[in-house]
């Protein structure tokens, strides 16, 4: 049986090449904004809570001459990434012109991307779209299938007992004629042992399928979990340990995201009306090392977003205590910053907002800088957002591109072919403003913290929105 | 059933030997379902994704459909309909109900390839789809599929030992039972399929596998049949019906729909070449018509399965160095031909044997095994026939 061995091996080939984790937090679908060619497309994949699953890819664009779009899906590294299968037809929403809507499989756990080619009356084009494909929940049966299920079962369990008593019984003898005395006795005999037969055998299926459903509890994601501790004052440590899921993850492949292993996210509670965005250092596999700035006394709320080798991000969470203020703290520099905005105050950042806003659905967050002059890109980006649900159940950080990590983009064909490219679309833009492509995975109340810079300062502003329930 | 030949039938026996739409339509049902079997594995290999409505599904529920519709029919014509008296004294009774106790086994496999239908899809819904192929769904399934197979040859053989070999009509019924023997060795042969690629015919497990699942059916079939060289005639089956499938599926061109991706397929793949069953089938036909003949039952069915299983080594084995050669590399052989999933270091890919026992002690024991294995089904399948001989209902 080499080819199921075959099969396994290839399985955990692509495993390990793809050691899987999971962008952001309660937030998993994925928006992306960019061109494809000439085509300028807004993208949304939904994946799927189980792998193998069906994701949803929708494809949205202006440009009126678009004739027809596939979506493809494969691995973002590796052997598998060379060969694309054929693909899918997104198939345009008759309801919403500029729309497209597709499905695709995921069939492995781990790093996936889905290229979305588009073809019209100026050739064609392709985008790839980063997407991270992980189990992230079993669902339990409902009560009508489990009753229907039940009487089912009943129906074959008791249909066995009889057709075997029955067979016994009569199944040899001359048409009309009746079963004799010792020929029912064995046939009540042959009933009982049946019973006792799938009386074990419905005993052992069920064994099977606690098994099974624990076989695949293993490869629900958990996230690398996060400690924080302060040492020294103001040294502030994250230890990163791995709660157990797919082996192949490693705690010492992080690849730098605008030239970062860490960005990490620390909002003051309960109010979540200040926030930092810190850059610690790797010191040691699993240890990662940050001089805090000043910071009140209080407890926080930390995001530690790291991206893998093989593209995949995580976002990792965790509380820190600070007994006592920081008052002799390292002073911020390089890419750190701080802000302490008046929520919906729009001195530094202005926003432009829509009526309704609602559920899973992609939305073009707009934001412009209130004093154009002296605009600068803040790592590279006209800006950073962060989304976070006030219960903190939601936190995604998100780029005017989308939510997949730069360094995810930078594994692809393209990025790989022109490093620059994706750097360069993003600085044509003007950015003395920022569109940011998001969805709320979820009703609730939102904060959305917003970064820019100018004349050399970060400037930080908050905005809350509320995100009514789907009618 | 054959000293049955001798006694003058009845009007009523002669009727009853034209062959009755529903057994007809057990027989396409059986035929859909192995089409449709065969043709979904090609189709996972070479295309990688379905959804229900694949025409590869569809094939494998029609059976479903056919068989519960042809069956719940004739069970109710049995039991309520006052010109079916006939019908009814040559059935059995379950639950008030009377009818052929094929009818009742294929009803029962059409209701549990139903049940598997949404069992199966909440299935896929909580732990993805087609994490496992053996599953707890896949197996009622299959349970469904196979009990319908047993059913057509219960209602098949129940028709034959009452009309005896009297009139023309036995002689279709005969041929139809041993095309149904042939679909439960296909269909044996596919619940092995993992263990019988070319790459292990230099492996004991190989030998393990068919031992264990094939020479049960082949004589509970054979041995009832009623017909000389039933053994050779059922194997050929098996194999007219493997390779048309295998000839035919590549001829339509499929490609891969799903990553990732290790090897680049244009049409459908087929199944390994069948296993060489006919060799030792017409082995075993010739013993059982003379040696065998005069053993006790068991005791001929053990010869039987060593005769099988000794067969399949002589012819088998070498035709295993064939099959890695570049010479079986063409249409009717389609050893080039191979899974997308099939990455660089795959022994097919490679035209390598797998060694799956690891020592030479290993190997023999399992080869060992795989005779005892062979002995005791092909002994159990030949008492087997001994009862199917006698079934009426």
């Amino acid at each position: 049986m080499a080819g199921a061995g075959e099969a396994m091996r290839a399985l955990a080939i692509v495993l390990a090449a793809a050691a899987p984790m999971w962008a952001h937090v309660g937030s998993p679908d994925v928006f992306q904004e960019g061109s494809a060619g000439p085509y300028k497309i807004l993208v949304t994949i939904r994946p799927p809570q189980v792998i193998p699953g069906v994701a949803e890819v929708e494809i949205r664009t202006t440009d009126k001459d678009v004739r027809s779009i596939r979506i493809i899906p494969l691995a973002l590294t590796g052997e598998a990434a060379k060969f694309a299968p054929s693909g899918d037809v997104a198939a345009p929403l008759p309801s919403e012109p500029g729309a497209y809507v597709g499905q695709l499989w995921m069939m492995v756990s781990g790093s996936w991307q889905v290229r979305v080619h588009v073809e019209g009356e100026r050739g064609a084009g392709e985008m790839p779209v980063p997407v991270p494909a992980v189990a992230r929940s079993t669902r339990g049966m409902e009560t009508p299938l489990a009753a229907l299920l039940a009487i089912l079962a009943l129906v074959l369990v008791i249909g066995t007992i009889s057709i075997v008593g029955a067979a016994v019984r009569e199944a040899q003898l001359e048409p009309g004629s009746e079963p004799s005395r010792p020929r029912q006795d064995r046939a009540r005999f042959a009933a009982g042992l049946t019973s006792a037969l799938v009386l074990s055998a419905l005993y052992f299926g069920n064994l099977w399928w606690k098994a099974e459903a624990s076989a695949y509890d293993r490869y629900i994601y958990k996230p690398l979990d996060m400690k924080a501790t302060l040492a020294g004052g103001n040294r502030l440590e994250l230890h990163l340990s791995d709660p157990g899921w797919l082996r192949s993850r490693a705690l010492d492949d992080f690849i730098p995201d605008h030239s970062h292993l860490m960005h990490l996210f620390a909002v003051r509670l309960p109010a979540l009306d200040e926030i930092w965005h810190l850059h610690p250092e790797r010191r040691d596999t699993g240890l990662f090392v940050h001089q805090l700035p000043d910071m009140p006394a209080g407890r926080y709320q930390l995001y530690g977003d790291v991206v893998h080798a093989n593209g995949l991000p995580e976002t990792m969470s965790a509380e820190l205590e600070v007994s006592s203020a920081i008052t002799n703290g390292r002073p911020l520099s390089g890419d750190d910053s701080h802000g302490k905005p008046e929520v919906n105050g729009e001195r530094e950042i202005r926003f432009t907002r829509q009526v309704k806003y609602q559920t899973k659905r992609a939305t073009t967050f707009a934001f412009a800088l209130a004093e154009p002059q002296g605009a600068e890109l803040y790592m590279g980006m006209p800006g950073h957002t962060m989304f976070l649900r006030k219960d903190r159940g939601v936190f995604a950080h998100v780029h005017p591109g989308g939510s997949v990590p730069m360094a995810a983009l930078g594994l692809t064909r393209e990025a790989q072919a022109d490093p620059h490219a994706m750097h360069r679309a993003t600085a044509n833009e003007a950015p003395a403003s920022a569109a940011f492509p998001y969805g709320f995975p979820s009703a609730g109340e939102y904060r959305i913290f917003v970064q820019m810079k100018r004349a050399g300062k970060v400037e930080t502003a908050a905005f809350d929105v509320s995100v009514p329930a789907n009618e | 059933m054959a000293q049955a030949v001798s006694l003058p039938l009845p009007r009523a026996a002669t009727q009853e030997a034209a062959v009755p739409w529903y057994v007809w339509c057990a027989v396409l049902a059986n035929t859909s379902s192995m089409i449709g079997v065969h043709w979904d594995i090609s189709w996972h290999r070479s295309i990688g994704r379905d959804t229900f409505w694949t025409p590869a599904h569809l094939a494998i529920y029609l059976c479903g459909v056919l068989a519960g519709v042809s069956s719940a029919y004739t069970i109710l014509t049995a039991t309520f309909s006052k010109t079916a008296v006939e019908m009814r004294e040559a059935g059995v009774r379950i639950w008030g109900f009377h009818g052929p106790l094929g009818a009742f086994i294929m009803a029962w496999g059409s209701i549990a390839m139903l049940t598997s239908a949404p069992f199966d899809d909440w299935w896929h819904s909580a732990y993805g789809l087609d994490v496992r192929i053996i599953s707890p769904p896949h197996t009622l399934l299959a349970m469904g599929i196979f009990n319908i197979q047993l059913g057509a040859i219960m209602l098949i053989l129940g028709r034959m030992n009452r009309t005896a070999a009297a009139v023309d009509g036995g002689r279709t019924l005969r041929w139809l039972y041993l095309f149904m023997g042939g679909l439960a060795v296909v269909n044996m042969g596919t619940f092995i399929m993992e263990y019988t690629f070319r790459v292990n015919m230099h492996s004991a497990i190989y030998y393990r596998a068919v031992g264990l699942a094939i020479p049960f059916f082949l004589l509970a079939v054979s041995g009832s049949a009623g017909v000389p060289w039933a053994t050779t005639k059922v194997a050929a089956v098996y194999t007219v019906f493997w390779q048309t499938m295998n000839v035919v599926l590549p001829l339509f061109p499929a490609e891969p729909k799903l990553g990732p991706i290790y090897y680049q397929v244009t049409h459908f793949v087929p199944s390994a070449f069948p296993i060489l069953l006919v060799v030792p089938a017409v082995g075993i036909d010739w013993f059982l018509r003379g040696w065998g003949a005069r053993m006790k039952t068991w005791m001929a069915g053990a010869v039987a399965g060593a005769i099988l299983m000794a067969g399949l080594l002589a012819v088998q084995w070498p035709f295993a160095n064939f099959l890695l050669s570049p010479a079986s590399r063409n249409w009717f052989f389609y050893t080039d031909m191979h899974d997308y999933r099939a990455t660089a270091g795959n022994y097919s890919r490679l035209h390598k044997f797998f060694q799956w026992e690891k020592t030479m002690s290993e190997f023999w024991t399992s080869l060992a095994l795989a005779f005892a294995a062979a002995m005791v089904t092909a002994a159990l399948g030949l008492m087997m026939s001994r009862w199917l001989a006698r079934v009426k209902r």
